[in-house]
């Protein structure tokens, strides 16, 4: 009777762990959250910076200015994007292996993807991203 | 404790252990039977996301010569592995110009293991089709990525199996590669403008919009296309005829993409960065499609066989959009809306991002896109394109996925997103659309791919 008792103590244990290697969305979302608004931001910044590139390269081709400082100013964003697209692509790596395990491990049906695109947003939101 | 005793224990554990194990477990070789519906396609997907990085960081990869790149390598996963298809046809005598008669044989009654042959021709058509200009990085990323691949998919294989599966590869993509020579635009990003190249002067024609002072790829239309078909009947009726006169239909048309760039939404000036991906660092829209694809392969949990024909598919879609799509460039040879609103219309105007270095008539973007969603069209739905998706390929570079709940919308909204930013008339969009639509349906309905593949 005791030995039996035992065992299902030990069923519910082992059935209990198994429960437990569902990935914790809600934390999942949050993490890939603060990583996204990092890449974001990051994002806006080339898009600012190739702006300011282009508007500088249009007035060089228009010879409307003294365009030995705009030479020098592209010289610098150009050092600049190179910085910016090094900690992108980092991050864009980083990204990249949690939506996989993702993919892989919870977006077993579209339930579930979906879930995960909610509590994404709202985390998203949280941190003032949008 | 008796036999009794333990058995509700035994069987728990049982259950527990099935019931534990994930649903989308690799599919694995069964020997003595292989086709290739018994081969997981994850290292495929593997190599097609490795291409977007290598294309996006290798000089003179500018959207036509990655179309190609993309589509000979889909071409050589396909023949890689088509013999280990239940009922498939190799491409050899169904595209333009491929001889079947010069495409490797296999061994009668011999196996292979179509996972390794397709590992193989996949990393050296990479190799061949970047070999000028790859950086040291990516090329030790393929090595890397065919080394940890083989070593994979080769357990519990014999080494003749293995042996042989690579050299079968390796004569495969050698075939291929052999195809691609004659194209006409083998190494072309070696020479990206295809110089000398004299642009028309009338005020219709293109004039450069930015620091590039030469349009890409000019003869790029002459190149020969996977499908006849695709260039023969899919280019575009003549464009709204040229005129500065206010009020002119032309006029109008490049008064309507002013005024949209002035009122565009919040959300319209995001779907214009969203489609154009990056400023500094893209693997052109053929690698945005490519993406998409791999995401919905993953997504269905597909094996080696349909991962392969899928890949295939858009591969000659891409190839010959590119090809289509930029015969009509250079034909028309259009002035871009930004070049013609500064000179006739506002000379502060300003698009959103930067635009492309060659001619307005049609947009790439509709073309590529149109012929990609009729390829998913055809092989995620029934027809109708209807399916709930979420696009993540862009969430990594910071941009939030997007929604769409059927494949043609993301095809109007990737080519309204060239209206969005300035870079593109109504009309390009609108006919590059037609182009790619029905070069999409060309691909799914001329050649004789395999049914029921999973």
């Amino acid at each position: 009777m005791r030995t039996r008792f035992c065992i299902y103590i030990l069923l519910l244990f082992i059935f209990s762990s198994c429960g437990n290697h569902e990935p914790n969305l809600k934390g999942l979302a949050a993490e890939i959250a603060t990583i996204e608004c990092r890449a974001e931001k990051l994002k806006d910044h080339r898009f600012v910076l190739a702006d300011k590139m282009r508007f500088r390269q249009d007035t060089i081709l228009q010879k409307s200015k003294d365009t030995m400082e705009l030479h020098n100013q592209l010289v610098e964003m150009e050092k600049e994007k190179q910085l910016l697209l090094t900690q992108s692509l980092h991050l864009a790596d980083t990204i990249k292996q949690k939506m996989e395990f993702l993919m892989t491990n919870y977006f077993t049906d579209k339930k579930r993807e979906n879930e995960f695109n909610q509590l994404l947003k709202e985390e998203l939101k949280k941190n003032d991203c949008n | 404790m008796n036999l009794k005793q333990i058995a509700p224990l035994i069987l728990a554990v049982t259950l527990l252990i099935l019931g534990c194990s994930k649903s989308d477990a690799p599919v694995v070789t069964t020997i003595g039977i292989n086709t290739t519906d018994q081969y997981s396609g994850e290292h495929v997907r593997k190599y097609f996301d490795l291409l977007c990085t290598i294309s996006k960081s290798t000089a003179g990869f500018f959207p036509p010569e990655v179309s190609r790149a993309y589509g000979y390598i889909g071409i050589v996963t396909y023949e890689a592995v088509v013999k280990g298809i239940l009922g498939a046809q190799s491409l050899g005598g169904q595209l333009n110009g491929l001889d079947a008669a010069t495409l490797p044989k296999t061994t009668t009654n011999k196996k292979y293991n179509w996972a390794i042959v397709s590992n193989t021709a996949i990393a050296a058509m990479i190799r061949d089709m970047f070999q000028g200009k790859i950086n040291a990085a990516n090329s030790a990323s393929v090595d890397s990525m065919e080394a940890a691949n083989l070593a994979s998919l080769s357990a519990g294989e014999s080494t003749e199996v293995v042996t042989r599966s690579v050299l079968f590869g390796k004569d495969v993509s050698a075939a291929i590669y052999s195809y691609s020579k004659t194209d006409g635009g083998d190494q072309a990003y070696l020479d990206p403008f295809q110089l000398p190249f004299q642009m028309k002067t009338d005020s219709f024609c293109w004039v450069p919009t930015g620091t590039t002072l030469h349009p890409v790829s000019p003869n790029w239309g002459n190149n020969r296309p996977f499908l006849s078909a695709n260039i023969a009947n899919t280019q575009p009726s003549d464009p709204i005829p040229f005129s500065s006169m206010p009020g002119s239909a032309f006029y109008n048309e490049a008064m309507s993409v002013y005024n949209q760039v002035k009122n565009n939404t919040l959300e319209q000036v995001e779907i214009t960065k969203y489609w154009a991906d990056d400023p500094f660092n893209t693997c052109t829209p053929t690698g945005h499609t490519f993406n998409i694809m791999t995401q919905l392969l993953q997504e269905g949990r597909v094996t080696l066989a349909k991962t392969a024909v899928a890949y295939a598919r858009l591969s000659i879609a891409e190839n010959d959009a590119f090809i289509s799509c930029w015969k009509g460039k250079y034909k028309y040879l259009l002035i871009r809306p930004v070049s013609y609103i500064k000179k006739y219309i506002d000379p502060s105007f300003s698009t959103i991002i930067g635009t492309p270095p060659f001619p307005a008539y049609t947009s790439g973007h509709s073309c590529e896109m149109g012929a990609g969603a009729r390829v998913y069209t055809s092989m995620f739905t029934d027809g109708s394109g209807n399916y709930q998706f979420t696009d993540y390929s862009q969430l990594r570079y910071g941009f939030q996925a997007r929604n769409y709940g059927n494949f043609n919308e993301i095809a109007e909204e990737c080519a309204s997103s060239r209206y969005y930013g300035g870079l593109h008339y109504p009309m390009d969009n609108n006919k590059g659309l037609q182009v790619g639509r029905a070069i999409g349906d060309n691909v799914n309905h001329l050649i004789n791919w395999p049914l029921n593949v999973h």
